[in-house]
């Protein structure tokens, strides 16, 4: 990708986040959306099918930073509590966008891909997560709990926006140890 | 062997896209046919289109399918977006016969209220303007989910279109045919699903199957008879998620059906690269099983 289109596709995701974060994703329009980026509307189709494929990218373009910051995600099944902690770590640094684009009616899409991307990386050593649907069931319950548990507590803390808050840090205390457990429930098949 | 490939970007030129295809497990793919920056295609290098030849030849590739841009109406109430899509049609069409790609698809646009009769005559009107009795590349209709004022809807409408243009130029008629997008007829109500035969054979009972050249294969993330229009990555849609009703049996109905055989599936799901390449290897076990 050239500087021309980088910075074309980074202004389009800067007016789209400023957007997404007055309304919902069904309520934005093309039209409005570059004219705020200052782009074309033919510009826009070049790089996008519609307002909702730019959401989809740019949740693809996060879920992969996110697993990205994780050091070997394939290490999930030897390491699931450093793996864990690893994981909402990268959440809270990248609040600011996941909060918005993950909002209103895209709220269950976040946990779903984040398995989903941790899937394909634990499965390229550990093909079980895939074939075997006990495996696969612990592991979604894992992932998705282990997400949900955290949103939780952080809707629960008034502090948790600002940095790792001391009630926060025991929440992923607690999730990266139950993560441990269940990872001793997939072991027992081994 | 199953020809499927993904829309890639035409940023780096054509012997690029050729190596990408590759480097995924495609033997096809689709692009824009123009880069509308300040409205003007970039020029054709030659060289740069021989050696995508000479990647197609190397590696059996079939038809490509080149994509108009989707700000094109050719039935807009707009006498200037009318003119618009003629013009740049047109010039589409010119370059592509230097291309190795056989087919042009296009949406046949929305007649943003003027009704679905007036839009059938202005989308013949233009393509008896933009299309002529020598060229090669066959133009492709593509079926759409009917959101808002879409044209394109039905079988039968899209049927309407090539029989006037028969009607007035048969000779034109032979170079029209149809891309099917499985996404799209499944939020526009036809039965992809659980009745995968029953929706080709109304298709060959409207359309006739002949026509069809091309198939948009795309999960769906509504269910049928949305009319929205959104795709989701294979398996993961109305069509292909057992919980959602439908299944991977979907797919591999799809690449295996007779009627389609030998037609390029492109998918234009919400993937990057290293999805891409993951659907293509799944959908070739599936067709290949």
């Amino acid at each position: 990708m050239d500087l021309r289109e980088r910075k074309t596709r980074a202004s389009i995701k800067q007016a789209f986040l400023a957007l997404r974060a007055e309304k919902s994703l069904e309520r934005i329009t093309v039209r409005e959306l570059v004219e705020r980026a200052e782009v074309g509307k033919a510009t826009f189709y070049l790089h996008y099918r519609s307002v909702y494929d730019l959401s989809d990218a740019l949740q693809r373009e996060a879920i992969a930073e996110i697993v990205g910051a994780i050091a070997e995600p394939e290490a999930y099944l030897a390491a699931p509590d450093r793996v864990t902690r690893q994981l909402f770590e990268a959440f809270r640094t990248h609040a600011d966008v996941v909060d918005v684009l993950f909002s209103g009616e895209q709220a269950g899409v976040l946990a779903q891909s984040v398995e989903h991307a941790m899937r394909l990386r634990v499965a390229e050593q550990f093909p079980q997560v895939e074939t075997d649907p006990r495996v696969s069931a612990l592991f979604t319950f894992e992932i998705q709990g282990g997400y949900y548990a955290y949103r939780a507590a952080r809707a629960r803390d008034s502090e948790a926006q600002v940095g790792a808050s001391p009630a926060e840090q025991a929440a992923v205390d607690a999730i990266a140890q139950a993560a441990l457990a269940i990872t001793g429930l997939i072991r027992a098949d081994g | 062997m199953l020809t499927i490939g993904c829309h890639l970007s035409t940023a780096k030129g054509y012997t690029a896209m050729g190596e990408t295809a590759c480097s995924i497990g495609a033997n096809t793919f689709a692009f824009f046919t123009r880069n509308p920056r300040g409205g003007n295609a970039r020029a054709l290098d030659r060289s740069d289109v021989d050696g995508l030849r000479r990647i197609m030849a190397e590696n059996s590739f079939g038809p490509l399918v080149a994509h108009a841009p989707y700000t094109y109406n050719p039935c807009s109430a707009k006498e200037s977006a009318r003119a618009f899509a003629l013009e740049a049609m047109r010039e589409d069409l010119e370059r592509l016969e230097a291309l190795p790609g056989q087919y042009y698809n296009f949406h046949p646009g929305c007649h943003v209220g003027q009704g679905a009769e007036r839009g059938v005559e202005l989308i013949v009107e233009t393509l008896l303007q933009v299309m002529w009795p020598e060229q090669r590349t066959c133009v492709l209709l593509e079926t759409m989910a009917g959101k808002g004022t879409e044209m394109g809807r039905s079988f039968e409408e899209i049927a309407e279109v090539i029989a006037r243009v028969g009607e007035k130029r048969p000779e034109l008629a032979d170079k029209l045919g149809v891309c099917l997008d499985t996404c799209h007829v499944h939020d526009g109500g036809y039965d992809v699903v659980a009745d995968l035969d029953g929706v080709l054979g109304e298709f060959d009972r409207a359309v006739g199957l002949g026509r069809l050249r091309a198939v948009h294969l795309n999960d769906s993330k509504n269910p049928r008879g949305a009319h929205k229009d959104r795709h989701e990555v294979i398996g993961a849609g109305y069509l292909g998620s057992e919980e959602l009703g439908g299944g991977l049996k979907v797919f591999s109905r799809i690449v295996r059906h007779p009627a389609l055989s030998g037609l390029p599936f492109i998918l234009e799901t919400p993937n990057e690269l290293d999805g891409y390449a993951r659907e293509i290897k799944l959908l070739r076990e599936l067709a290949e099983a």
